[in-house]
């Protein structure tokens, strides 16, 4: 119950694709290593299992398993990741599907150029997380050149699992920032709030908008990470699994904030897919949330402490 | 409130991931590193006053000093290992027995030549960790010179609603031999050869509320057979000496209940505590415990007082005018009905391979405290303090 010495100790680095930051407060150096090296381990960890770019990954040996006889048995957070993914589709209506990544080979946002519809007709019978024969723990994707991805809330999913592992190690103040997947361990030890930027849309290094946290996790879901301007029209990384065409969202971005970063990012992303037919979709949702729509205003019912 | 039925979905699947839920840090867990402990203990009874003495002097009473040794070993992510040793050695008096003094007030005539006696305990237990349960097993020894005791326990922890839940059981039993040192000058009719033995379960429950709030109840009953009286100590009945005399069997029961409270913003502790006991001789005893711990930094201060009052064993008295039927006597001031009051003093300082800790404990019976009838002269006063180490690696 002591409150001991307590040290910021922050460690940089670079991973699932992102610039990462553990920020945690510790009596020790020793602790600190000892924690950090944990959570790069853990990082590690969740990345070769999930990666689609390690051949050896859960999601590539799904992958190669598609269109043949037999799926693959799973094991227990993979199949929960599944279990979530599903929860995903139905609560988004189909708009957030992890089988959706196979229309990165029509889009392709370095050519400037949009997808011939055929290319987007010969993908589309691909793509559909209703197709996937799933019971668990045997998983299977029945047709060939069917894909997976874990990637639209595996770094929200890591961000908590590192808090986690902070906390079990008696970690009592820090934040886990993971390329702007956030989720705060608990307030600096003299109780004041972790100043989180969220990133304006247009200026990448500059922070729209800042929010005071004491808990939780925030995500944020954004039209700039990915996009093209073809005939001055801005084409996002935001795809319809439905019709495989890019949404043209009404905001620019969506931040949420929740007590899991995972359910943050998640209805962050559905907010963005939702936002073209359904701009309010997030009202009911009762999280509170920052919005910037496409003129960069602000919206929402967080109130930052600057703009 | 209206809860979502998306935001309720996705939570639902969200905390069915592992790892999605930290382990409660306040719940036991298995230690994390080997840690070392030495503890010097000096421990000093006031001189009985010459006042109360049949000499009509001061006298000497126990003075002891302890060292004990204890040892954690986490041998592998579910088994841990602990050995316990400790070595007293006393020197002093203690009170023989009660005699009417010259205008009938009760005086204490103490145990003649100074007494010298060394006590070496043992224990070694194991501990086996699941996911939701611990059960650990133990085995101790204690050695006097006059008094041998043996005994093992059993007990486990089980774990409810991510460990915010705590129920204990425990059982043990001790067998002890008693063999005391003979004075046939003084007291020839000293029993030689006794033996008691005990069993005891117990059962605990104990929630944590919130992160600073943690309550607990425990319940416990112990039964002892065998001889329960002191061989050295005798009663004074219608002027003649007698041995001290209880019954053969004791059935005792206790209750207690506990609260620690953090306090963030002042980064201390409140610590309450109350234990009810009743035994079958009739003493029952109320205890009440408030201490209060202040975070500093690195270190700790730690001040406390604990209340205690209890009544007296039915056959219990300073001196007895007329014989018992039931032939049970003693004028132990333990069994008679008293209060007391002591407080704690303690510092403690966290270094990054240890902590250092010092406490100092006074405590006073008696007067100003008693809760019937005529004090017993051999009431004790005493005082001591400890310093120690905790070293990890």
């Amino acid at each position: 119950m002591t409150k001991a010495n307590l040290e910021l100790y922050s460690t940089r680095l670079r991973a699932m694709g992102s610039p990462c930051q553990f920020d945690i407060y510790c009596e020790h150096p020793n602790q600190a290593k000892k924690i950090t090296q944990q959570l790069i381990d853990e990082i590690k960890r969740l990345e070769n299992k999930y990666s689609r770019y390690q051949p050896n990954s859960v999601t590539s040996k799904i992958i190669q398993q598609a269109g043949k006889d037999e799926g693959l048995s799973l094991d227990n957070e993979t199949a929960q990741l599944l279990h979530y993914a599903d929860s995903l589709y139905q609560q988004s209506d189909g708009l957030f599907d992890i089988t959706s990544g196979v229309l990165r080979k029509a889009w392709n946002f370095k050519s400037n150029q949009l997808p011939a519809d055929e290319s987007l007709q010969v993908l589309m019978p691909m793509i559909g997380w209703d197709k996937a024969h799933w019971e668990a723990p045997y998983f299977h994707l029945p047709i060939a050149g069917m894909e997976i991805d874990f990637g639209g809330f595996v770094k929200e999913y890591t961000a908590d699992v590192l808090a986690t592992l902070c906390i079990n190690d008696g970690i009592q103040h820090g934040l886990i920032n993971l390329g702007g997947d956030i989720k705060v361990i608990g307030p600096h030890p003299n109780h004041s709030p972790w100043r989180v930027g969220i990133q304006h849309p247009r200026k990448p290094e500059t922070a729209i908008a800042t929010l005071d946290m004491m808990a939780g996790g925030i995500a944020t879901s954004g039209d700039y990470e990915r996009y093209m301007i073809v005939d001055n029209k801005r084409y996002s990384h935001l795809l319809n699994p439905i019709t495989g065409k890019s949404i043209q969202p009404y905001f620019a971005s969506v931040s949420v904030i929740a007590d899991a970063c995972l359910l943050s990012g998640s209805f962050a992303s559905i907010a963005m897919l939702k936002s073209h037919e359904d701009k309010y979709w997030l009202n009911d949702i009762g999280l509170p949330f920052l919005t910037v729509n496409q003129s960069l205003e602000l919206g929402g019912t967080l109130n930052p402490v600057s703009s | 409130m209206k809860i979502n039925n998306k935001l309720m979905a996705l939570t639902t699947a969200a905390l069915a991931l592992p790892s999605m839920i930290p382990k409660s840090t306040q719940a036991q867990s298995i230690p994390d590193s080997y840690k070392l402990s030495y503890r010097f203990t000096d421990y000093k009874e006031e001189d009985q006053p010459a006042n109360t003495t049949n000499t009509g002097e001061a006298v000497e009473r126990y003075d002891i000093t302890i060292h004990q040794l204890a040892f954690v070993a986490p041998v592998s992510s579910q088994v841990s290992l602990n050995l316990d040793v400790a070595t007293e050695s006393m020197s002093g008096a203690s009170p023989w027995y009660v005699a009417e003094g010259a205008d009938g007030q009760p005086v204490q005539v103490m145990s003649g030549a100074t007494i010298e006696e060394s006590r070496d305990d043992i224990s070694f237990s194991a501990n086996f960790y699941q996911e939701r349960a611990r059960i650990g097993l133990g085995v101790s020894q204690s050695t006097e010179n006059d008094y041998e005791s043996k005994s093992a326990n059993i007990n486990t922890s089980i774990w409810f609603d991510d460990k915010n839940t705590t129920l204990d059981f425990g059982f043990s039993f001790s067998d002890d031999i008693i063999e005391p040192t003979q004075s046939l000058a003084l007291d020839p009719n000293r029993v030689t050869n006794e033996n008691k033995d005990s069993e005891s379960i117990s059962i605990g429950l104990s929630q944590i509320v919130n992160k600073n709030l943690l309550v607990g109840a425990g319940l416990g009953f112990s039964n002892y057979k065998g001889y329960l009286s002191d061989p050295y100590k005798l009663a004074v009945v219608q002027g003649v000496a007698v041995r001290d005399s209880r019954p053969n069997s004791k059935e005792q029961l206790s209750m207690d209940f506990r609260l620690r409270q953090y306090i963030e913003r002042f980064s201390a502790a409140l610590h309450a505590d109350y234990r009810f006991y009743d035994n079958d001789w009739g003493i029952s005893s109320h205890t009440l415990g408030l201490g209060w711990h202040q975070g500093f930094d690195t270190w700790l201060l730690s001040v406390g007082i604990r209340w205690y009052d209890q009544s007296s064993a039915n056959f219990y008295s300073n001196f007895y005018t007329e014989e018992r039927a039931d032939g049970y006597y003693s004028s132990d001031y333990r069994l008679s009905a008293y209060g007391a009051l002591s407080y704690r003093l303690g510092v403690s300082k966290n270094f990054e391979f240890g902590t250092f800790k010092i406490t100092y404990e006074n405590y006073n019976s008696g007067e100003g405290m008693e809760s019937e009838g005529e004090l017993n002269p051999g009431l004790v006063d005493f005082h001591f303090f400890t310093v120690g180490f905790d070293y990890k690696f």
